[in-house]
């Protein structure tokens, strides 16, 4: 909020009106870009936001902004970003869930046509764990478990209809089993109530989970992703288990309104790829337990696709659909 | 003590018909929400139990009202408490699409002059005065980020 | 003592100068916001949170903190003054304390709140080192059956020392439940009462609701009255408190610590819930309880010790566990996490200069705070020498600006004078709305874990007296049930004169 006015003060206000109408491509950005960031301040998606907009100032040569418009599970900002501007001056970097999570069950009015991907910095990985006492110490263990007693077991989540509930129920559904999903507030909800041994199994982010893993409170057996994690050596990817085309996972990247100028798409791509691609900034990564992986424009509006449709078939199958609501 | 005013009575009995009237209306918007089952409660089956509550405690605090026989006046508006709704509902409309400075200024004058009882070119001064100064304070001192609006600056 | 040790470690990595400047600036900063209506700790640490990716994990966590506990510290100024509650936790403050100030005792309720927060948050960290851990294992076994019946006990706790009459305050709790269901249902994706408003999916906001329903609604009330009581600035030599109350005032602020400390380890809603606990223990407890309401001291004392009491419990969670139990130290745990400190089991021995020097912070911080917070006392007070007709149009623009700052929503302004009116008739009809907000805040969260429970038992309701600690909260509320039972049959029940 802060900021947006404070744009307005930085930028001398009759060159702005002057250059807005004439500024071509090549001059791009000629005043501050606004960053719409669809979360509050402090989470991950909001730390990344911070990050990539200072690394990518000395590439655009000019100031960003990060506006944070927290809300609905991302929708409020993500709805905002897409009836912004088209001008490149309002930008919006989100995480993957209001663009392919929520459109199945919250009324939207956006669609992949309403913006325009610009690039994706990496991903983050959800991971299944049990109690050190669980009958099983590997991936193939903890699935012959859960198939062997279907309904009996229950995994803590992010929220029925969250990315990681169904990252996991597309994982299941391909098993063939039944788990029973309880929603908590979050992932550290989640990790409180499995480490007091209310769920059998803890479904969410690795941070919170990391430190009980080394501590040994908790055996983290299976990502969502295709691949390992360093983090966590001891937990098998999707690939191991021959599910790696099921692979959700979290990730983030940078959105503009669909009308933005082609030319100005190309020179954000180049910039924040750049920006993201630096050794700084993928340490920074490191230190919340993600992956840098920057994908430009075309993978990611591909992603963005494929994971809406994917994630619309397995919220239809566990009755959470409710379009046209 | 001059203004808009009703018995307690019938103030009374009013307010608990209407919390009877916010639990139907809130059990008739949970119906068709899935209740499920008892072993299982869907999203609609709170705000349906809770409806059918306020429809009973609103019912029993509307008849409490009437037995009471309390005929006490009880002011309900006067001019000043009147304006001052009135122009806190204007300006909360106004606040953002009219931005601070603007909605803040006309807000204060009126109430100053109103409340205060101020001749109004003092408190159109202070009024406006005191609109930028607290825009100073919280946008450029505090940082927090108020509307612009109309207002170029 | 081996912590002991290490503690003094710890000072010595506050005392430097750099770290003693950050927890200045941070309990400043904290005390500003949380005088401002409408701007918790929550916003005063996110909004400087950028600030602390340049520092070090120490020095981020340091003054971070400070936010913390001074904003949790500012808070209850405009309860006082002004009867607007500065976020969740000084609800309560807002009845005695502005009855107080009526009574132009505003300086000595100030001055009380912020020595009871310097105990209370004092006792709260030698709680945090002497027993954290074992407090942190048992804040584990509090599943979702025993977090429901802990809250139906608050509520019921709450409900009982109401100043309205009981059917009036089961109205309230219901109406306040009916309002925390607004918004996208975490369970089922559903969205309930939200007319297709993506602003509404996260519900009604409690900060409009909150403000609304005191401070504008009392506003309202005084420019009803032709005569309106207002606070009185009260003269130099009447800002301490007298010996009296000072009696009345030490022993709430002692029960206020244990409270405050016990209730800090239930998560998200610790903060209201150990404040309204506090305030109904001293009701219950005191000799003279028609006094509730209308200035009773302890009634001030006990909830503003708990308050800063359950800061420093909120921390054990974080530090011991490394998972936050509230929003504010959600913040905190970013702030570690960006500079690659995780907290959690092996925080101690992996980063201890965090650890003691955190610990060792927060005893300055509530030094710092309370010298810092005397002296304003006065300051405060002197804004009650502005006439009522100049000072009510400025506080309705702050609770703009302050209900604005939060998300920028219209509809949140809307919500604010709605809820100023509603709470005006409430009040002109004797409805307490102090637990409808308490409802409110807790309604949602009920609810969740009420069906989380019925989830993992598979539809058995026996989940709910399962387990030590729901046993535990069973026991307490059936004892409380049967009290106050009792006295309702026999006619004990003591129904002090409504809130005007």
């Amino acid at each position: 909020m802060s900021n947006r006015l404070r744009c307005a003060f930085a930028a001398p206000l009759v060159a702005a009106v002057l250059l807005a109408g004439t500024a071509s491509a090549q001059e791009y950005p000629t005043r501050p870009i606004t960053l719409i960031v669809p979360a509050p301040p402090g989470g991950g998606t909001d730390v990344f936001a911070r990050q990539i907009a200072e690394a990518v100032e000395p590439f655009l040569k000019q100031k960003v902004i990060v506006d944070n418009r927290a809300g609905g599970g991302g929708t409020v900002g993500t709805t905002v970003i897409t009836a912004a501007q088209p001008d490149g001056y309002t930008l919006g970097f989100i995480w993957n869930s209001p663009l392919t999570t929520s459109p199945h069950s919250l009324a939207v009015s956006y669609t992949p046509d309403s913006y325009a991907s610009v690039m994706s910095i990496g991903y983050s990985s959800y991971v299944l764990c049990t109690a050190p006492s669980f009958p099983a110490s590997t991936a193939q263990e903890l699935v012959d478990q859960i198939k062997a007693n279907p309904g009996k077991f229950t995994y803590g989540n992010d929220g029925l209809g969250g990315t990681m509930q169904l990252a996991a129920e597309r994982v299941f559904a391909k098993l063939g089993a039944k788990v029973r999903p309880v929603p908590f507030g979050g992932a550290g909800e989640t990790a409180r109530n499995f480490l007091g041994g209310h769920v059998t199994f803890y479904g969410g982010s690795l941070p919170p989970i990391l430190p009980h893993a080394a501590a040994g409170k908790a055996k983290c057996l299976l990502l969502t992703s295709a691949g390992k994690n360093p983090a966590l050596p001891q937990a098998a990817g999707l690939d191991d288990i021959g599910l790696g085309a099921e692979e959700t996972v979290l990730w983030w990247g940078l959105i503009a309104p669909a009308k933005t100028p082609p030319a100005i798409l190309a020179k954000l791509e180049k910039a924040f790829m750049e920006a993201a691609s630096t050794e700084k900034f993928k340490e920074a990564m490191d230190k919340q337990g993600a992956t840098q992986r920057v994908l430009g424009a075309k993978e990611t509006g591909a992603l963005i696709r494929s994971e809406l449709a994917a994630l619309g078939a397995v919220a239809k199958s566990i009755g959470i659909e409710r379009k046209g609501q | 003590m001059t203004g808009l005013g009703v018995s307690h009575r019938a103030g009374d009995a009013a307010v608990g018909l209407a919390l009877a009237a916010g639990g139907i209306a809130l059990a008739i918007l949970a119906w068709p929400i899935p209740r499920g089952e008892i072993g299982n409660p869907g999203p609609g089956f709170m705000p349906f139990v809770l409806g059918l509550l306020l429809i009973g405690l609103g019912l029993v605090c509307a008849i409490r009202a009437l037995r009471e026989h309390d005929t006490t006046m009880v002011v309900l508006a006067n001019r000043k408490s009147a304006v001052c709704l009135v122009a806190l509902a204007a300006a909360a409309l106004a606040f953002i699409p009219v931005g601070f400075v603007p909605t803040v200024a006309v807000f204060l004058t009126v109430l100053f002059g109103v409340l205060a009882e101020k001749p109004w070119w003092r408190a159109a001064i202070y009024g406006c005065g005191a609109s930028v100064a607290l825009f100073v304070v919280f946008e450029q001192l505090l940082g927090l980020g108020l509307p612009a609006g109309i207002w170029p600056f | 003592m081996d912590s002991l040790g290490y503690l003094m470690d710890g000072f010595a990595v506050a005392l430097t100068w750099r770290n003693l400047l950050l927890c200045f600036v941070g309990c400043l900063w904290g005390t500003a916001v949380g005088v401002l209506p409408g701007l918790g700790p929550l916003a005063g640490m996110a909004l400087l949170l950028p600030l602390t990716f340049k520092l070090d994990p120490t020095g981020a966590v340091i003054m971070l903190a400070g936010i913390f506990n001074g904003a949790m510290y500012g808070g209850s100024t405009t309860s006082i003054l002004m009867r607007i509650p500065g976020e969740a936790a000084s609800v309560v403050t807002c009845i005695d304390g502005y009855e107080m100030a009526k009574r132009g005792r505003a300086g000595a309720a100030l001055t009380i709140a912020a020595v009871g927060s310097f105990v209370g948050g004092t006792i709260s960290i030698i709680g945090l080192m002497a027993v954290g851990p074992l407090l942190a294992d048992a804040m584990l076994s509090v599943g979702p059956a025993a977090e429901f019946v802990l809250m139906l006990t608050a509520l019921l706790v709450v409900s009982a020392v109401s100043s309205s009459p009981p059917v009036k305050t089961l109205a309230m709790i219901v109406l306040g439940l009916a309002l925390g269901t607004v918004g996208l249902d975490q369970l089922t994706a559903w969205p309930r009462f939200t007319f297709g408003s993506l602003d509404l999916t996260d519900g009604l906001n409690f900060v409009a609701l909150s403000i609304g329903l005191f401070g504008v609604s009392e506003i309202l009330l005084n420019l009803d009255e032709a005569t309106p009581v207002v606070p009185k600035a009260p003269r130099l030599r009447d800002m301490l408190p007298t010996a009296e109350e000072i009696r009345e005032a030490a022993p709430a602020v002692l029960r206020g610590s244990g409270i405050g400390f016990l209730f800090g380890l239930v998560p998200g809603v610790s903060h209201i819930i150990s404040t309204f606990v506090s305030y109904a223990v001293e009701k219950k407890i005191s000799k003279t309880p028609e006094r509730f309401g209308h200035g009773a001291v302890a009634g001030v004392a006990g909830p503003e010790t708990a308050n800063n009491a359950t800061t420093g419990a909120s921390m054990i969670p974080l530090l011991v566990l490394g998972i936050p139990a509230i929003p504010a130290t959600a913040i905190l745990l970013s702030a570690l996490l960006i500079h690659g400190v995780q907290p959690g089991p092996l925080l101690m021995s992996e980063h201890p200069q965090v650890f003691w020097g955190l610990i060792a912070s927060l005893y300055l911080g509530n030094a710092i705070l309370v010298v810092l917070n005397l002296p304003l006392v006065g300051i405060f007070v002197s804004l009650l020498r502005t006439p009522m007709g100049v000072l009510a149009p400025l506080v309705l623009v702050i609770c703009l600006i302050g209900v604005y700052s939060l998300k920028a929503s219209s509809l949140d302004l809307m919500i604010l004078v709605a809820a100023g009116v509603v709470g005006y008739l409430l009040r002109k009809f004797s409805y307490d709305v102090a637990p409808l907000l308490l409802a409110f805040v807790l309604g949602d969260r009920m609810e969740l874990s009420f069906r989380r429970a019925l989830t993992i038992s598979d539809g058995d309701y026996w989940v709910f007296v399962q387990g030590p600690a729901a046993r535990v909260f069973i026991a307490v509320l059936l004892l409380i049930g049967t009290l106050q039972l009792a006295a309702m049959l026999l006619g004990w029940r003591r129904t002090g004169a409504a809130a005007p």
